[in-house]
Formats: structure tokens, sequence, C-alpha cells
């Protein structure tokens, strides 16, 4: 595809970042399946990329894990996958990593991909294309691959899927997510310190016969004071906050919690967003602060 | 030692049945009977058979067993705006776009929203599809 083509498609591209891997696709491509380490996206024809990927324990080969990979498909499928020597330009794309491209052919589908190693961060990965409408024009997986990140250099995790992103210390790592009509959740645990983010929509149906206030005491599940308001940068929030009574009997009891929570609601994008914190010691005001401060609705 | 299975088995029949599905045009049951409440939210009467088992029990005791019952559904204001979209000429694709543009939803937030509350809808005889 000509260099032309490849521009007019720039600007209808949008960012996933899931659980420390990112990458750009066409705006029309959605999230079919996610798993803690794994995604389909799919475009208006079905299916039109799988991505998998998972740390590395030890030396990584491409050839045996191909062969691993053949041995656990099963049909007529196990006998089409061969190694494809990738198009100049996906070299290029991928020069930062170890990689050997693949390609199969199954009876109604056929793909085609790249198992990569990055010897910065020890992770592999495996990208596959499934050759629909989409993914026939070269230009697609193509910029694709040259904006996939397996890594950051800020000890930062982005999270970007469907219409949230947010940006949480690598530290933290992801313990549960749901992705419901109306209400996303996105939890995240490091040591005893654990960080919910929401996101309820629409706000105008939400907070139809009551205010913001109103609607986070539908959703307290701790013992807390009235809100304040907290205004962060140009966001006005509530915020609420619960502390453990320290008494003598509770040194004998497990440790109680301190609770943090934050809603705001974004007339704009007719969302209500919210973050919680819980952690066995005093909240880190700090780094509440700046989750929030980077959580948005895109 | 890191292993996957990357290849699960995507029948082409899954998506043109969802494709299918969106091209589907709702219609309202002719009877099903509907008012308004105080706060503008539809209220749906619907008709409902007596379960064989109650049937054969009330036939046991004496008493009617071919009743015809009617129960009423309150919708919210979010299913009002849904049901008010249904007029079997638009299709459950179109639904879902017009309540996306509604609500500043995505387009798959809105898609699974709608086509859950259309199941149920559906499940309850209060609507068809063509």
């Amino acid at each position: 595809m000509c260099r032309g083509s490849f521009e007019e498609l720039a600007d209808n591209w949008k960012e996933i970042a899931w659980n420390g891997v990112g990458f750009r696709v066409p705006e029309e491509w959605e999230i079919g399946q996610m798993g803690i380490r794994h995604l389909t996206l799919e475009d208006n024809w079905g299916p039109a990329m799988e991505i998998k990927w998972a740390p590395v324990k030890g030396k990584f080969s491409h050839r045996s894990h191909l062969k691993r990979l053949i041995a656990v498909q099963t049909g007529g499928l196990k006998k089409t996958i061969q190694e494809w020597s990738v198009p100049a330009r996906w070299e290029k794309a991928l020069s930062g990593f170890q990689f050997r491209g693949f390609s199969w052919q199954g009876e109604t589908q056929s793909g085609r991909g790249v198992i990569l190693y990055c010897p910065v961060c020890r992770k592999a990965a495996l990208i596959q294309f499934f050759l629909t409408e989409s993914t026939r024009q070269e230009a697609i997986p193509l910029r694709v691959l040259q904006t996939f990140q397996d890594h950051r250099s800020d000890d930062q995790t982005v999270w970007s899927v469907f219409d949230i992103r947010a940006v949480i210390p690598a530290n933290f790592k992801h313990v549960r997510h749901s992705f419901k009509p109306g209400n996303y959740e996105l939890a995240f645990e490091h040591r005893r310190q654990k960080v919910i983010l929401y996101r309820w929509a629409p706000a105008t149906a939400l907070l139809a016969d009551r205010d913001l206030m109103g609607f986070g005491r539908t959703i307290i599940d701790f013992r807390a004071a009235d809100p304040v308001e907290v205004m962060l940068e140009d966001r006005q929030m509530l915020e609420w906050k619960a502390s453990p009574r320290i008494k003598w009997v509770s040194r004998f009891l497990p440790r109680p919690s301190y609770h943090g929570l934050r809603l705001w609601h974004l007339p704009e994008k007719n969302r209500v967003l919210g973050v919680k914190m819980q952690s066995k010691r005093a909240l880190d005001i700090r780094s509440l602060d700046r989750i929030c401060v980077d959580y948005e609705s895109i | 030692m890191w292993t996957m299975k990357v290849f699960s088995k995507k029948s082409k029949g899954v998506s043109t049945t969802r494709s299918e599905a969106l091209k589907s045009k709702p219609v309202k049951s002719s009877q099903i009977t509907e008012e308004r409440s105080e706060s503008n939210e539809v209220i749906i009467h619907y008709p409902v058979t007596m379960r064989p088992l109650i049937a054969r029990l009330a036939k046991r005791f004496g008493q009617p067993h071919d009743i015809i019952q009617t129960k009423k559904l309150r919708l919210d204001k979010l299913g009002t705006g849904v049901w008010e979209l249904i007029d079997g000429r638009r299709s459950v694709r179109r639904i879902t776009e017009m309540f996306a543009e509604a609500h500043q939803l995505q387009r798959r937030e809105a898609e699974v929203a709608v086509t859950q509350f259309l199941r149920q809808l559906g499940q309850r005889g209060l609507i068809g599809m063509q």
C-alpha cells in the first residue's frame, strides 16, 4: 500500500493498552474477548486480530514455541500452520524485537502473525491477524505492529480499553475487571493496597433524580461521613474517606482498612468516573491524586 | 514453560448470526397495552397464561384453570427510550445506533445493552422479531 493511503488511515486510529502492552488499531475495531494477558479485536466482519503475551523465565526459543503452538492445535488446522517470512516492512516495524512469522489456513478463515520476544522486558507475545476485509490492507497490520509496545520506561502501566484510559503504577497488579453495559470496574492490588477504577454511563439517567452525592451513597460499602469537595486540576470531585477506629481490642482483630472514594461527573461525556483506594495503612493521597488526574473517559 | 492455544474455533456462522440479529426488526406484540407513569416512564400490561402445573392443580381443586392473568412491567428511563424506538420498521442495529447517540455510549456497549433488553422483552412475549 502506498504511503498516501497509509497517511489517510492515520486519523481514525485508537489506542488499546492492557496489562503492559499497547498498540493502536483502526477506530472501528472493537474488543471482542479479553483476559488478563489476552485480547481479541473484531472488525465489522468478525475477528481481525488476536494477541497473547506472557513474561518469559529463562531462554526463549521461537522455533520450539512454534512447534508447541502446532502441537496444541487440532484437526486440519494443525497441518496448515507453517513458518512464514514476514515482509520487509514488518521486519522494520519489529526491529526492537526478536521475531518469527507464521501463517495458517482454516476451512473458513486464514491468518498470519508473529511470535515476538522482547529482550529488554523479557516478554513474549503472539500477534496474529485474521484475514478479513480490513486486515487485507497491508497498511493496517503494519501500523498495528509499528505502534506495538510491551514496556515503558516510567514504571507506569497504561490501561486504555473501550472509553476509559488510566495510568497506574506498574507495581499494582491487575486483579479483576468487569465491563458490563453501564458499569465498568477495573481493580488492582499492590501488597495490601487496592485501587478500583469505576466508570458509569449514561450519567443523565443515573443522576436524573439524585445528585452525585446521592449516587455515591448507593455504591459506598464502608462507613463514611459526608463527602468533602476536592478540586484536582480542573476536576471537581466528591471524596469520601473512612479511617479505622483504633482501640486496644483492635490489636487482636484483623487490621482494619482505610478507605477513600472519589467520584466526579463528566457532563460533556455523560459519564461518572470514580476511584476507590483501600489500604491497611494510611492512604497514599499523592498516589490517589495522580491516578485520579490521569483517569479519563475518552 | 509458556504455552498458548492460539486458534480458538470460531465458525463463520456465529458472526453471520450476530449480523442477522442486528438486521432484524423488533415488533411490539398486539396483545399488550401501554400506559405512562407520573414520571413518563412506560408501564406495559401483558397477558400471562397459567403454568401447566398450576393449571392442573387449579383444575383438581375445581378452580378455573384457563384464566389469563395480566402482568405489569415498568420500564426505567433507558428502557422507555428503547421501547419508544421500537416501531416495526427500525432494525436492532438502527435502534442501537440511536440509543448510543442519545446517551453518548460506544457502539459495542450500546449494542450489548439494547440486545440484552430486547431479549428480555422477547422472553416475556412483549416483542417479536421480523
